[in-house]
């Protein structure tokens, strides 16, 4: 059975890791670029034989050895093969091997090929292997993994500042969720004895219910940190700093999804509370509102993409929330393709135009009609306009928040998906379509860059022709509700937007700039285009810690270091007052003796901090703490 | 062959003194000599191992000298789970010490090596002495081979750093030995041993525990160190020269740890008991602070020096939460940090010696002129701040997990100080390896140096994914110990 053979995916990632650092500048810049591609085409291979006999057979697989000991508990490590990890296995590898052929040529110039390539090779193994983990802590160590490879990808450019601030900001804020996860996983450790999954998800029960909502919400903060979901998804913009590869594949199309994945791993646990569902969905609901609302107004080509990333993991979030898991999985694999699509195609144009600022691009529609076309299918499933599949995934998370009754979060997420359309196609008419004004630079992408592309467009276009056997093969059952009214209305109100968009940014029948000049639309521009400000408050907080901290050396250096200092000079002191004590009483006394005092001073003063004086004070000292010591203990 | 742990601590002494003949002929010779001298050593070590039965958590290989019978002192060896792993440290950092001065030891040669070895010698024979004299014999010895090695090899204020460090420590030593002393006189069998002595101490009274613990603690606290005793420390590292540092924060640390462990917890159980609270919210203060004043500082090497501060804290909190989990990973954090620490120090100093510079705001840029030691500075940096599949996780988890069944809130605080410690390192990498080079590179071939830096990149790695081969030593040690 293939499944057996699931190990192997992350191992020859890893191995090609291995040389592209350790050979680093003896290998050829291309030699590096085409081990890891064909090192991630074997695990895509191997993740799609997977996935293939998953959805056949339905069956699972779990191996595993036996890893270290820990205390009393023998700890094991090994590899879990189900549809949830099977899927997630083929998202993964699949946008790892189109990325990294994409690479290829994104990277063609760049004389640190073999880092990229490394790092990058360890990213996918990493995530491969976060994804197979059959356990906590070894998910957790490639949680962490995944996590270094980010800080290392998006600094890639070292020599930009940008880069630098971007990545430190992504590791530490991911690192705030990191912490509250690592502590829910003790917390559950502690408890069971264990980090298994299953003897996890056996056991959870015994735990008091208290104990139970504060791992949960514990666990749920390290997927908030992983993947940007309010209030730690600041880093996200930041990161786009990073090479547009790395942007498509980590920031938008895996490693953000290992909180969702961490989520629907942990459902059995999350079924039986909850508050803590609905504190998930709240959340979700508000990250997915956040993010569209802020992409409104950016104008970085890449911001645009990241903000939506946040809006739309948000969703995914939420659906975990109203326990519609197989919908949000389903969201996660529709989203995957079709934002690593935009990802790719924001790359082709920033190569091509040399430009970030949308607000100066466009006629990008004449370059070729296979890019725009395959960007066209990546807006139209992202705004969720039917029949594509990011249609079919917001109708299955609607029926699953309609499942809960509850028509806040309902009209919430209707609002949501309002304005996914608006933001999206402002970004692309402000891009591709026609501007006299505007023209575009003379540099092409070859095949290499736009085939990734073309591909990923077709999965996209085509997914949502297998929504109903994708329901089939998910372990959760699904409520079949008949919504039609609601489904056709938010249809609508999807349509709305869309049509919206078209009319202002396209057509441009309407005037943004009129509709600007309204003080309450200024007001919600500037909030938009800062997103909330959330950024700048955690800014001034880090400049809050970082003066505390000169604040705290220059205490540990004056008065901490000071008082041993003080002792120091005090001691010196007492034995030079002694000393010239000394020498006027024995001088007065005995004028013979005068010549061996001179002689044992100047011995003294030969070691020129005094450390006689002060050690022999300090033997004194210590002498008399042995008695009272002593006398106390009743020796 | 029942000599072994005699000639572990025997061979570095005579192999000192064989150096120092050797640089009378030929300086240049001192080098080769102490290095064979301390492989020697080492491979002497990896005999002991075969005969060290890891089963049994008990002392092995016990040897013993009649010496001074009048005072009950004998010379008194023996290793078990702690001091195996410690002695080990301590012959692997001697290594890469040699190797780290190699090139850049240039005067006196001729004592400096003797002195390594000295210093090699010393620290053995603390981690293998089970009689309190010969213990405290070794204690002391040590500080002399380090202070020369601060005061003559080290930088522009070397001279106060040196003084500083031997009479803080020293005087340290002396609250250690009133403890000693108080137990030698409550004992009511005359005897140093401490395996015998750590049964009759157990039946002590928990106040006259805790009084005799008061010396104890100001002796590994000063040694460890802890807040606020620290400020030796950070002198005495950034005017040490790479090797010093490497043996300070590698090694003599440990020493705290070490006697934290044989003697706090083994022997004064109640007064760690009755402590543990403070201890708790000691240590906890000495991550913070550490953590804070560690991103404060301008100087590279004063800023490593202040995360080992941090991460003996970590070892601290382990202990006092008193339970098997906690043990082990203090245990375990230990190596680690001795591993970490050595790395961090002796690429500090090959960056100093490369473009000239140890302050972090002239750094920037350093990814640009020394790939390969940028490569090794992001390592160890995130080796430092316990990024998981390297040692420092697996200690780091190992304590939390045990602390987390004594206090919930304490241990909470201890994992947030994580994120500082984390924040110093990414904030120390920000504003070294990125940004623009305003540095020259001397492109100088660090071949050597390199090299005696692998062993410990695989042993980071090895100890994070595989941890059974550190705690095959450890476990049946701590089980022992807590069972009592």
């Amino acid at each position: 059975m293939v499944m057996e053979y699931a190990w192997l995916i992350p191992v020859p990632l890893f191995i090609v890791f291995g040389i592209n650092i350790l050979l680093n500048k003896r290998l050829k810049n291309r030699t590096s670029g085409y081990l890891a591609t064909g090192a991630v085409a074997f695990s895509f291979i191997l993740s799609t034989l997977i996935f293939i006999s998953s959805l056949l057979t339905g069956s699972k697989f779990h191996g595993s050895v036996t890893w270290f000991q820990l205390g009393e508990h023998v700890i094991k490590a090994g590899y879990l093969i189900d549809p949830v990890s099977s899927l997630m296995l083929l998202v993964v590898s699949l946008v790892s091997f189109l990325v990294f052929i994409y690479s290829l040529e994104f990277m063609e110039d760049d004389r640190s090929k073999p880092r990229f390539f490394g790092e990058l090779a360890l990213f996918s193994g990493s995530m491969t292997g976060l994804v197979l983990a059959d356990n906590f802590l070894l998910m957790f160590i490639f949680w962490e993994l995944v996590g270094l490879c980010s800080y290392l990808l998006i600094g890639f450019w070292m020599e930009k500042s940008e880069a630098a601030s971007g990545s430190k900001k992504a590791f530490l804020i991911t690192r705030i969720g990191d912490i509250l996860m690592l502590s829910g996983i003790m917390l559950m450790f502690t408890q069971i004895g264990s980090f298994g999954f299953e003897e996890t998800f056996n056991s959870f029960g015994q735990l008091s219910g208290d104990l139970q909502t504060i791992t949960l919400l514990l666990l749920f903060g390290g997927a908030v940190g992983k993947s940007a979901q309010l209030p730690l998804q600041v880093w996200i913009p930041d990161a786009m700093v990073g090479p547009t590869p790395v942007s498509a594949l980590i920031h938008a199309a895996t490693m953000v999804k290992a909180g969702v994945y961490l989520l629907a791993r942990i459902s059995p646990l999350l079924s039986s509370s909850p508050l803590v569902t609905s504190i998930i969905a709240y959340f979700g609901i508000l990250t997915a509102l956040f993010g569209a609302y802020s992409a409104l107004t950016q104008k970085d080509i890449k911001e645009i993409l990241a903000y939506s990333t946040i809006s739309h993991i948000g969703f995914m979030v939420f659906a975990i929330g109203v326990m519609g898991y197989s919908a949000s999985l389903f969201h996660l694999f529709n989203h995957s393709a079709f934002k690593a699509l935009l990802f790719l195609a924001a790359g082709v144009v920033i190569t091509e135009t040399g430009k970030h600022d949308i607000t100066k691009m466009g006629n990008f529609w004449k370059r070729g009609k296979l890019v725009p076309i395959a960007t066209l299918i990546g807006c139209l499933s992202l705004a969720g306009i039917p029949p594509l599949g990011g249609w079919f995934s917001k109708e299955m998370i609607l029926t699953a928040t309609m499942q809960g009754g509850n028509y806040i979060l309902v009209s919430l997420f209707i609002l949501a998906s309002f304005l996914s359309p608006i933001y999206i196609f402002r970004w692309y008419s402000l891009i591709f379509s026609t501007n006299r004004r505007k023209k575009v630079g003379d540099k092409s992408s070859g095949y290499l860059m736009v085939l990734p592309i073309v591909a990923l467009a077709t999965i996209a276009g085509l997914a949502g022709l297998f929504n109903s056997s994708f329901n089939e093969w998910m372990p959760w059952s699904l409520h079949h509700g008949s919504h039609a009214i609601l489904a056709i209305g938010s249809t609508l109100v999807v349509l709305t937007g869309f049509t919206l968009a078209i009319l202002i940014y396209h057509l441009k029948l309407i005037d943004i700039n009129r509709i600007k000049e309204n003080t309450l639309f200024e007001i919600l521009h500037k909030f938009s285009f800062n997103a909330l400000y959330i950024d700048d408050s955690y800014t001034k907080l880090g400049f809050k810690a970082f003066s505390f901290s000169i604040l705290a050396s220059k205490f540990d250096d004056k008065y901490v270091d000071g008082v041993i200092n003080a002792f120091g000079a005090f001691g010196r002191k007492v034995s030079s007052k002694s000393k010239s004590f000394d020498d006027i009483g024995i001088d007065g006394v005995v004028n013979g003796v005068a010549d061996s005092i001179k002689f044992s001073s100047s011995l003294a003063r030969k070691i020129q901090t005094g450390l006689v004086r002060d050690y022999s004070l300090w033997i004194l000292i210590g002498t008399i703490t042995i008695l009272i010591i002593l006398k106390i203990s009743g020796g | 062959m029942n000599q072994l742990l005699s000639l572990l601590i025997l061979i570095p002494l005579v192999g000192g003194v064989i150096t120092y003949l050797v640089g009378r002929f030929n300086k240049e010779a001192t080098k080769y000599s102490a290095l064979s001298i301390s492989i020697i050593t080492g491979i002497l070590f990896l005999l002991t191992l075969t005969k060290f039965n890891i089963k049994i958590g008990k002392y092995q290989l016990v040897e013993e000298y009649s010496w001074l019978n009048s005072i009950g002192s004998q010379i008194l060896l023996g290793i078990d789970g702690l001091s195996a792993t410690l002695v080990g440290l301590t012959i692997l950092l001697t290594i890469v010490a040699i190797g780290m001065s190699w090139k850049k030891i240039k005067k006196k040669k001729k004592s400096y090596y003797p002195l390594l070895l000295l210093l090699e010698a010393g620290l053995i024979g603390v981690f293998l002495s089970l009689d309190f004299i010969i213990f405290f014999i070794f204690w002391e010895i040590t500080l002399i081979p380090m202070f020369f090695i601060i005061a003559i090899w080290g930088g522009e204020r070397r001279l106060y750093a040196s003084i500083k460090f031997f009479i803080y420590t020293h005087l340290s030593s002396l609250f250690l030995l009133i403890s000693i002393i108080a137990i030698y006189l409550h004992s009511p069998i005359q005897t140093f041993s401490i395996p015998v002595l750590t049964e009759i101490t157990q039946t002590f009274s928990p106040q006259l525990q805790l009084m005799i613990f008061i010396g104890v603690f100001i002796g590994f606290a000063v040694k460890m160190p802890i807040v606020p005793f620290h400020t030796w420390l950070p002198d005495a590292h950034v005017e040490a020269p790479t090797p010093g540092s490497v043996m300070l924060a590698g090694v003599l640390l440990k020493m705290g740890g070490y006697v934290l462990i044989r003697v706090g917890y083994m022997m004064l159980p109640s007064a760690i008991d009755l402590a543990m609270p403070i201890l708790a919210i000691i240590s906890i203060v000495t991550m913070f602070y550490a953590g804070f004043v560690a991103m404060g500082q301008e100087d590279l090497k004063s800023l490593i020096a202040y995360s080992s501060v941090g991460h003996m804290g970590i070892v601290l909190f382990g202990v006092a939460s008193m339970t098997v989990y906690g043990i082990a990973g203090g245990i375990y954090q230990m190596i680690s940090h001795g591993l970490i620490s050595a790395l961090l120090f002796s690429i500090c100093g090959m960056i100093k010696k490369d473009v000239g510079t140890r302050k972090i705001s002239k750094l920037s840029g350093l990814a640009k002129e020394t790939p390969t030691l940028t490569g090794i500075l992001v390592f160890g940096s995130f080796a430092g701040l316990g990024l998981p599949s390297l040692s420092g996780f697996i200690a780091e988890l190992t304590v939390f997990i045990g602390a987390f069944s004594t206090w919930e809130i304490y241990t909470i605080l201890a994992i947030i100080s994580l994120i500082v410690t984390a924040s110093y390192f990414i904030w120390m990498l920000q504003r070294t390896i990125f940004g623009e080079s305003q540095l020259n590179s001397k492109e100088i071939n660090w071949k050597i140096e390199i090299t005696s830096l692998i062993p410990l990149i695989i042993l980071i790695i090895i100890f994070g994914v595989y941890p059974d081969l550190l705690f095959d030593y450890i476990n049946p040690f701590v089980k022992l110990i807590t069972s009592i």
